[in-house]
């Protein structure tokens, strides 16, 4: 139960950074390295700030400021320097590397007995149904402090792919996604492309670096180390919740990308409760993800093989 | 409605399907009374050699409690292989598996095993310093079901023999991983030892192993002595690029990783990975035995013995001081008899 509350948990948690992923991957086309900083940055800016007593929300708060700028700045050098997209991101991430040491102070701080947003909804949910540690569920025995993080987490994520659903109806956001699709349409309506990029980019990692904030949180410390990786993770998640529920609709691959997220963590999970050899644990997670992305195609064929004897 | 029940049914049933598999995958119940077999997990940060000499050290520590693999514990192993968001992952399976003991490796898995542990004992090893990491506010003092060994570089040890057997250096030369906490911490006990000694230290720092080569060349066009590389996992892969721009320069290389003397290290202060694992796996087996973690002291394992490599000082066109190779055999016979 706990291996599976931790995988729904980190999956929710980690969809925050599909979601910025998805911005800039699907609705700019913008292969965003920029992220494996961001996490890291808006870990380190949060960590820093639970560490020095502020409040936890605060802190998030910061660190989805943090991973904004970052993502500007990316911005910024692809629009208005004329940097190629994958290098302003790379560019970024290595300086963020730097920026999170001297944001820490050093490669690791713990958060072991702070206050963190999920020690807050515990004690929101120890009010809520009494102070007892762990409580039964249809025979199992569940913590709070896991059920706790899994309602936060969940509540986040469905705050946030509301927002977005939400953003990307009004004017704005149409104009922004139209940026992606069609960036000479969109110029000659009269809206500034580079503009768009840059907000669109900042949005995306704001998201990454609340993400980040909430999985410092979660683990109970920040590591500088913590990012490597992360935005092939999130690419992921984007492309597998693509396979499950296709591309045609803006609020259906919101809700792919979560689901793409959280399925990948479970699969992890599977491969890590299998017990196997340490050494194949990223083998069979890598066969699983290949998996999880080919089970809708042929699903789709064997339908179609069934449907056609009607039409013949 | 219906269009959307159907683009999502697949994605549904596939996180349901893999959350029933995690469910019912819980392991049976615990044994009880004081004949049962403690399930031990052994987690892992990444594959390094240090880490992993550590981790047999421990297993032998185990073994030579007079415990008995099969009978009083079992063994479980994973390893994060480097990627941060598993790690909870390992503990979270681990604690479903009924884990008895949590037997960590590195920082980052101490740390998760502490947080998401949910109070199973943990015994730690290959940290720098578990009070850093959090698992406490001194070696005695520590959180109830937590404790472990760390380890200390011999930086005095190696400042006394620097001073007695090649008195003319006086500026050291390093390079620094500032993204690993063991360096970190490593490179402040350093600057101490040296600014006690009345030595200069200079320090490039490097983030990829890709640098290390370009550093190294950097480092020794510094006008130092000698390099005095610390120890760390990124240094400890890269060390051949370190030794050879040394050797060029025809500057003595000091180390404090016995691998490293294999590799063009001329002396090395080294710390036995192995006997500090060791040293935790006894602290594992008195807690299998019923001790409680509180009571046991966090332990600094602080014992070093000398190696020296007379072939590499010599292409780099240094010879060695005689009575500094008599004290290299003498403390690795010591040594070998130890084991």
């Amino acid at each position: 139960m706990n291996l599976l509350l931790g995988a729904w948990t980190i999956g929710l948690i980690l969809s925050l950074l599909a979601l910025g992923v998805y911005i800039s991957f699907r609705v700019f086309h913008f292969p965003d390295i920029t992220a494996d900083g961001s996490i890291t940055f808006g870990a380190s800016i949060a960590a820093v700030l639970i560490v020095q007593g502020r409040d936890p929300f605060l802190a998030s708060a910061a660190a989805c400021l943090g991973g904004a700028l970052a993502g500007a700045t990316t911005g910024v050098l692809h629009a208005k320097f004329g940097v190629h997209k994958l290098l302003s991101g790379i560019l970024v991430m290595t300086a963020l590397y730097s920026v999170n040491l001297h944001v820490l102070s050093k490669a690791n701080v713990p958060l072991l007995d702070a206050t963190t947003v999920i020690t807050v909804a515990e004690r929101a949910g120890a009010r809520l149904f009494g102070e007892a540690a762990s409580f039964q569920v249809a025979g199992w025995t569940v913590g709070l402090y896991d059920a706790a993080s899994l309602a936060f987490a969940l509540l986040a994520t469905m705050l946030v792919a509301g927002a977005m659903y939400a953003f990307f109806c009004t004017n704005l956001g149409t104009a922004m996604r139209a940026t992606g699709d069609n960036d000479q349409m969109i110029r000659a309506l009269g809206v500034s492309v580079e503009n768009m990029t840059i907000l669109g980019l900042a949005i995306s990692n704001a998201l990454i670096g609340l993400s980040g904030a909430l999985l410092a949180q979660y683990q109970g410390f920040a590591d500088v180390q913590m990012g490597i990786g992360m935005v092939v993770w999130g690419l992921a998640s984007v492309i597998i919740g693509q396979a499950l529920v296709g591309e045609l609709y803006l609020g259906l691959t919101i809700v792919g990308a979560i689901m793409g997220s959280v399925l990948f963590r479970l699969l992890v999970a599977i491969a890590l409760r299998w017990g196997l050899d340490p050494n194949d644990l990223k083998l069979v997670t890598a066969l699983f993800v290949f998996g999880a992305l080919v089970l809708p195609k042929l699903l789709a064929r064997t339908r179609r093989k069934a449907a056609q004897p009607n039409h013949a | 409605m219906w269009l959307v029940v159907k683009r999502l049914w697949l994605g549904l049933a596939l996180i349901l399907l893999a959350s029933a598999g995690l469910l019912f995958s819980g392991a049976g119940p615990r044994q009880s009374g004081s004949a049962r077999k403690w399930n031990i997990h052994v987690i892992q940060y990444n594959d390094v050699l240090d880490s992993n000499e550590t981790k047999e050290g421990a297993l032998a520590g185990l073994r030579e409690s007079g415990l008995v693999e099969g009978r009083d514990y079992e063994l479980h192993f994973s390893n994060a292989q480097g990627d941060m968001a598993t790690v909870s992952a390992l503990v979270d399976s681990a604690v479903t598996q009924n884990a008895d003991l949590l037997l960590t490796f590195s920082t980052p898995t101490l740390q998760a095993a502490i947080r998401r542990g949910k109070g199973t004992p943990v015994v730690f090893a290959y940290v720098a310093s578990g009070i850093a990491a959090g698992a406490g506010t001194s070696h005695t003092d520590h959180l109830p079901f937590v404790t472990g060994v760390d380890i200390s570089v011999g930086y005095p040890q190696m400042m006394a023999l620097v001073k007695e057997y090649f008195p003319r250096v006086r500026r050291l030369g390093t390079l620094h991983v500032p993204a690993e906490t063991n360096m970190v911490y490593f490179l402040e006990q350093f600057q101490e030892a040296a600014s006690k000694a009345g030595m200069e230290i200079e320090v490039v720092p490097v983030s990829t192993a890709t640098d290390v080569p370009d550093a190294a060349q950097a480092l020794v066009g510094k006008r130092i002595d000698a390099v005095m590389q610390m120890p760390g996992n990124l240094v400890a892969s890269a060390f051949g690029s370190i030794a050879r721009a040394a050797t060029q320069a025809h500057l003595p290389v000091f180390a404090f990783q016995k691998a490293q003397v294999e590799q063009g290290a001329m002396v090395a202060i080294t710390r036995e990975y192995f006997d500090s694992g060791r040293l935790a796996g006894a602290q594992a087996a008195r807690v299998i035995r019923g001790e409680s973690p509180a009571r046991i002291p966090m332990e600094n394992f602080s014992s070093t013995y000398l190696v020296v490599n007379p072939e590499a000082a010599r292409a780099a066109g240094i010879t060695l001081p005689h009575a500094l190779l008599r004290r290299a055999e003498q403390e690795a016979g010591a040594h070998r008899g130890n084991h």
